[in-house]
Order: structure tokens, then C-alpha cells, then sequence
């Protein structure tokens, strides 16, 4: 095993970067990294939305959550696949699987951000306007603050998810980690347990260390903003 | 957007397209029920192991735990299908390769990987029952076993249903990645079906709806189960 | 006290909460300077009537006048008015993110525009007041529930408002906390701004309080001076109140 991260350390790491495109643990990474930007933002819009006390506005941006959270990520990917080049001229790869990302998490996301303003207690927007602070200095300094902190924990175990999501990009064609690897064996041949096994391996050391300090923050923050239940568990 | 000009939503009525759709189907649903069957009663195994006092079955259990669920299910999936038939011995390596590995490598991986959700899952259920149930038990004379299967596992089942049926509904989603191994499940033979006949959009609602239509009765479900059964 | 100006005025006031009236054309007034403690059984109307000042609940019909004003309805006017007006919470709603220190200076840097070291000089002298002086960049977790209600207080000093009300401070503490905290409010009694106290703290009421407003069902039964209320109550439901309190 340890000869085949020796010979094809490169490959694994960054794919046929500069000759073809990036690949390799580097695509996987960054993909995930800016995926989950996106994803905030993208998630506090849907968040708003769905608290948004105009009714109509509320019903389709519920609608578009469920939407997203019961179609598997992989059919999205084929919808995506099929009709970004549509709209954009020769999109390439890595964009489709950017943009199903972007709004999958961003539902996703949009329950634990709620959660996260719901979970303050009411006295500290009341102490806070009480002082005779504006409701944005209120937002600013004192709900804010702690509505981030609270969901901090949440954050990263999002973004655990989405380098475990970005392995389906495979099924696309992307070149990010598993591809590569699937790639190496079909070169290989008979090497297929040392590879596959190192292919565990570097999901587990990438993601492990993450889950680790998801829960270092959730005690040390004891946010009350937890993901709600069945917000865990995708491919 | 030729594509969608033509758009056949037909499609699923065409004969040579119906029996790819509803093999497709078929796959889906054998691979779901096996998954939630075996993953229920692998991840009770691996909760009660968790929960055990001996040091030799809570870390191997943890240790299952979180490994599987660090990794992607597609890597689960491709390890079970590549990898293991190479660890087996000859004889039952052509055996194995004479039926559909990829349906068996799927089948496995996605009661492993469901089972390290679902265990997590129960735990939580079972933490939650207060400790004072199990002393009570205990002191009316029940051992351990009884004590588990009488007191505390119906109270736990109740609060774990409304997360057991999100974990049933992930993994019927999970099952579409068996089309990398070339299962034919319902994905795989959309896509297989939109490379045929370029009908993309009738095919790819047609499993949209599929799934969409899962996830209604899986909430519809939930929510009578909520109604009989208030969590108190 | 009656040739001081009036503080607040409520003139007509009335509030539910769907179909439930809390407060029933209440018409009253406060002037500057005293101390008044406002009783009453649970569900009286008391801290409501506390809250509608601020503004933290709306009010159906009537009037309230702060500082001989209405204030008018829009954000600016609001805040202005609770800059005037000190609200110190049953639950003492420090900010957990922030330091003791910090909570003490947050309005004060942010509207007043104090600079760091004029809110950090009040807020030491606040402090000191209130006995806390060493706890200055103790977070929050840490105080008891005595200290933090101490903090509270000192938060809503350092904006000097000349009106502070207190909605049920002690009611949230430990008994043998409570002392410490009434021991500061008293102290505030001398200073000569207007303050409004729901408490069941008789006996804080009877040493301190110039006059003692009893609620029941949303109406005022009783408004007299402390010595009137305890000796010569005059409607039952006070008496009945005061038997049942009778230990203060």
C-alpha cells in the first residue's frame, strides 16, 4: 500500500494538474471548502424565507426544501448535468457539482440556522433592546455573536458531509479523490485492496479529525442549536 | 434546448423503456428493504454493544461506528465490489462473479452503512430513558436481558421511530449509488435509458417522482405516527 | 412628593393576550423620584404593566406617558425612550458571549459614544457599588445567581437613566441570595430616580417603598403608603394577599 501513495502521491493529490485538470484530494478539498461558503449564505436566504412571516414566500421555500432533502444528491447531480450546459455554454464539471452542493447544504443548512435563532432565549433580544440598542446593534452584537457560535458546531459537521458528497461527483466524471483512485485501479489491475483501502483511509483521516473537533465545540459551547434530527446521514 | 422541445413524457409508457423503469424500481426496493432489515438489526447489535460495560465490545463497536461513517457510502460500495472478492479464496470468487456482485457489494455496504446510523440512533434513544427505569427494573428482579427487552427498549423504539423513519428515507436515497457498480437500480437505468434515447427530462422526472413520492409517505407516516403517538 | 413632575403616567390603559384582558383601563401615575413597589397575586397584570412601559408588550387602548411624553412609534424614538427608562429582568439576561465587564459597557460605548476608557472607568465604579469590583473580566457562567443579577443592575446603571424598573428581580434566586441583591437596590433608593419594583419582597417594601400599588385581575385595588397598606388594607383580596405573604 505504502508503494502505491509512494509512486502516485501526485496523482492522488492533485490529479493531472497542470497537463489536464485539477484532481485528486486538492479538488475534493477545495470543492468541499467552497461549497460550504456557498452554502451559507445560500442557506441564510432559505432560512429567511422560510421564517418570512409573508405566507406564500414561506409555502415555496418549504416546498423547495423538500424537495431537495427527499431527491437523491445523485439524481440532482444528473438533473444539474443535464441542464447547467444549457444555461451555461460548456459549464464545466466541477460547476455542476458546485452548484448542486451550493443549494443541497443550503437547505440543509437553512433548519440548523433557525435552529440556532430560534434556540436564544427571548431575554437577550429584550436586555439587548432594552438597553435602548437598535434591532440591528441587537442582531449585531448580542444575538449574532452567540446565534454563530451556537451553530458552530453544526458548521463543521456540514462540511464533514460535504466531502463525503463530493465523492459522488464521480459519478459525473469529476476528477476529486474517488475518481482518481478508481482510476488507479483500472490501471493497476490487481492492486485493488491496497487501493481501495487507502481510498477508506483518506476519507477517514481527512474526516475524523473534523467529527473530532465538531464535538469538542459542541461541548465547549454546549449550543442548544443542535441539527435537528435527520439532517445526518447522506451518501 | 432541443431537448427539452422534446420532450416525451410518454416515456415510461414506451415498451422498451417499461421494463427497464420497472426492473429499476425493483432493484431499488429489493436494496431498500434488505438495507433497513439488516441495518436495523445490525445497528441494535452494535447499540447494546456500545452500551456494554466490557471495554472489548464498546471499542470495537465504537471503532465501526465511526469508521463507517467518516467514509462516503460510494467508497463503502466500490471497497466491497473491488477489494473483498480479492481477500476470498478462488473457489467462492468465481462463484461470486457468476451472479451480480454489484447487487451483493451494494447490498452489503448499505446494511453496514445504514447500520452505523441507525445504532447511533437507538444509543440516543436509549440514553434517554431515564436510569431510574432500568434501577426499578432491576430491583423487581429482572436481569439484564429481560429488563432491556420489557422496560427499556419499547420506551426507547417510541422516541427512535421519528429518526428511524429519516434513516429509511436516506437510505432509499443511498441506493441510486449502486449504479456505479452497475446495479440497475432505478438511477442507473435512468441514465441508461437518456443515453439510448436522449429523453432525459421524461426519464429523470419519472424518478424524481419516484422518490418525491417515497418521502410523502415516509412523512405522511411520521406524521400519524406523531398523532397516535405524542412524544411526551 | 406630589409637587415633583410626573414620570410616568398611564392614562386608560388596557392589553390582552388573545382573549385573556390583562390589564383593564388602568389610569395612573408616578412621579419623579419614588420608590413604588407594585404587588399582587400571579396573573395580576403586574409585570405586564412593567413591560408596556418599554414597550416589550403593545398595548390595546389607552395611553403611556414617559417623562410627561408619548413616545412615538417609530425605532428611533423607542430606543431613545429606553435609554431614559432602566429595565433590570427576572432572569437576569446577561450576555454570555461578552465578559461582566464588556456587558456593563456595551450601550454605553455604543449610544452614549463613550470612549473605551470613560465606559470602562464607569463600569469599575458601578462595580464597586455593587460589590463585584474583582469580577470585572469573569464571564458571565461563572457568577452565582446573586452576582449576576448585581451585574444586571450595574448594566442598566451605567446608561444613568432616571427611571429603573424592576421586574421581579429576586424571584429567580436562591433565598440566600436574594439579600445581597435587594441590599443594592436599596442603596439606589437614595439617588433619587424613579423606581418601579414588582416584588413579593414585603419587607423590602415596607422599609423602603413610598408607596404600594396592589394588583388583582388586571385592575389596581390598592394604592397607599406602606404603612396604610400593612396596618389598614382595606379590600380582601389584600388581605388575603398579605396573610399568605405575611412572613416579610
Amino acid at each position: 500500500m505504502w508503494d502505491i501513495l509512494e509512486t502516485y502521491w501526485v496523482q492522488l493529490l492533485i490529479g493531472y494538474y497542470p497537463d489536464g485538470p485539477l484532481g485528486g484530494l486538492a479538488m475534493t478539498l477545495i470543492l468541499a471548502l467552497v461549497g460550504l461558503v456557498l452554502a451559507m449564505p445560500a442557506g441564510l436566504s432559505v432560512c429567511l424565507g422560510l421564517i418570512s412571516p409573508w405566507r406564500p414566500l414561506a409555502r415555496c421555500v418549504e416546498l423547495f426544501v423538500f424537495y431537495m432533502r427527499s431527491v437523491p444528491l445523485i439524481v440532482h447531480l444528473l438533473w444539474v448535468y443535464f441542464l447547467l450546459p444549457l444555461v451555461i455554454k460548456g459549464a464545466p464539471l466541477w460547476l455542476v457539482v458546485l452548484v448542486v452542493m451550493t443549494l443541497f447544504n443550503g437547505a440543509y443548512l437553512s433548519q440548523t440556522i433557525r435552529a440556532g435563532i430560534e434556540a436564544l432565549p427571548r431575554g437577550q433580544y429584550e436586555a439587548a433592546r432594552s438597553l435602548g440598542l437598535s434591532h440591528g446593534r441587537a442582531l449585531r452584537h448580542v444575538i449574532l455573536p452567540q446565534a454563530l457560535r451556537n451553530m458552530l458546531p453544526s458548521i463543521v459537521s456540514q462540511f464533514v458531509l460535504l466531502i463525503k458528497e463530493t465523492a459522488l461527483g464521480s459519478v459525473i466524471g469529476l476528477h476529486e479523490m474517488t475518481l482518481e483512485f478508481m482510476g488507479l485501479n483500472d490501471t493497476l489491475g490487481d492492486k485493488a485492496i491496497p487501493i481501495f483501502t487507502l481510498l477508506g483511509i483518506s476519507y477517514f483521516v481527512l474526516c475524523y479529525p473534523l467529527t473530532l473537533l465538531g464535538r469538542y465545540l459542541e461541548r465547549r459551547y454546549a449550543g442548544p442549536a443542535r441539527s435537528p434530527a435527520g439532517t445526518s446521514a447522506q451518501a | 434546448m432541443d431537448a427539452l422541445t422534446s420532450i416525451d413524457w410518454g416515456v415510461m409508457f414506451r415498451p422498451e423503456y417499461r421494463e427497464m423503469l420497472l426492473k429499476g424500481i425493483q432493484h431499488t426496493l429489493a436494496l431498500t428493504a434488505g438495507a433497513i432489515v439488516g441495518g436495523l438489526l445490525l445497528g441494535m447489535v452494535v447499540a447494546l454493544g456500545r452500551l456494554a460495560s466490557s471495554r472489548w465490545i464498546r471499542l470495537p463497536a465504537t471503532a465501526y461506528v465511526e469508521l463507517v461513517r467518516t467514509v462516503p457510502l460510494l467508497v463503502h460500495v466500490m471497497f466491497w465490489y473491488f477489494a473483498v472478492p480479492e481477500m476470498l479464496p478462488d473457489e467462492i470468487k468465481r462463484a461470486l462473479y457468476k451472479h451480480d456482485v454489484g447487487f451483493y457489494a451494494s447490498m452489503v455496504a448499505l446494511i453496514l452503512y445504514a447500520a452505523a446510523f441507525i445504532s447511533e440512533d437507538i444509543r440516543s434513544g436509549i440514553r434517554g430513558i431515564a436510569q431510574g427505569q432500568a434501577e426499578a427494573a432491576n430491583s423487581l428482579g429482572f436481569g439484564f436481558f429481560d429488563t432491556f427487552r420489557l422496560v427499556i427498549l419499547p420506551q426507547a423504539l417510541r422516541t427512535t421511530v421519528p429518526p428511524l423513519l429519516g434513516q429509511a428515507m436516506n437510505i432509499t436515497k443511498n441506493t441510486t449509488v449502486a449504479l456505479m457498480v452497475g446495479v440497475g437500480e432505478l438511477a442507473f437505468v435512468t441514465r441508461a435509458v437518456n443515453d439510448a434515447s436522449f429523453l432525459s427530462v421524461g426519464v429523470y422526472a419519472f424518478t424524481t417522482v419516484f422518490f418525491l413520492l417515497i418521502a410523502i409517505a415516509l412523512t405522511a407516516l411520521g406524521k400519524w405516527y406523531q398523532h397516535r403517538y405524542p412524544a411526551r | 412628593m406630589s409637587d415633583k413632575p410626573v414620570s410616568i403616567a398611564f392614562q386608560g390603559v388596557s392589553k390582552r393576550f388573545g382573549d385573556n384582558p390583562v390589564l383593564k383601563h388602568i389610569s395612573i401615575e408616578f412621579r419623579q423620584g419614588e420608590v413604588v413597589v407594585i404587588c399582587g397575586p400571579s396573573g395580576s397584570g403586574k409585570s405586564t404593566l412593567l413591560r408596556t412601559i418599554t414597550r416589550l408588550e403593545s398595548i390595546d387602548a389607552g395611553r403611556i406617558l414617559v417623562e410627561g411624553r408619548e413616545p412615538g412609534h417609530t425605532a428611533k424614538e423607542v430606543n431613545a425612550m429606553r435609554q431614559r427608562v432602566g429595565f433590570v429582568f427576572q432572569s437576569f439576561n446577561l450576555f454570555p458571549h461578552l465578559s461582566v465587564m464588556d456587558n456593563i459597557c456595551l450601550a454605553p460605548r455604543q449610544l452614549l459614544k463613550l470612549s473605551d476608557r470613560e465606559a470602562r472607568e464607569r463600569a469599575m465604579a458601578l462595580l464597586t457599588r455593587v460589590g463585584l469590583a474583582s469580577k470585572a473580566d469573569a464571564s458571565p457562567s461563572q457568577l452565582s445567581g446573586g452576582q449576576q443579577q448585581r451585574v444586571a443592575i450595574a448594566r442598566t446603571l451605567a446608561m444613568q437613566p432616571p427611571i429603573i424598573l424592576f421586574d421581579e428581580p429576586t424571584s429567580a434566586l436562591d433565598p440566600e441570595m436574594v439579600g445581597e441583591v435587594l441590599a443594592v437596590m436599596r442603596q439606589l433608593t437614595d439617588e433619587g430616580m424613579t423606581m418601579l419594583c414588582v416584588t413579593h419582597e414585603m419587607g423590602f417594601a415596607r422599609e423602603v417603598a413610598d408607596r404600594i400599588v396592589f394588583m388583582a385581575d388586571g385592575q389596581i385595588v390598592e394604592d397607599a403608603s406602606p404603612q396604610q397598606f400593612f396596618s389598614a388594607t382595606r379590600s380582601p383580596r389584600a388581605k388575603a394577599f398579605l396573610s399568605e405573604v405575611r412572613h416579610a
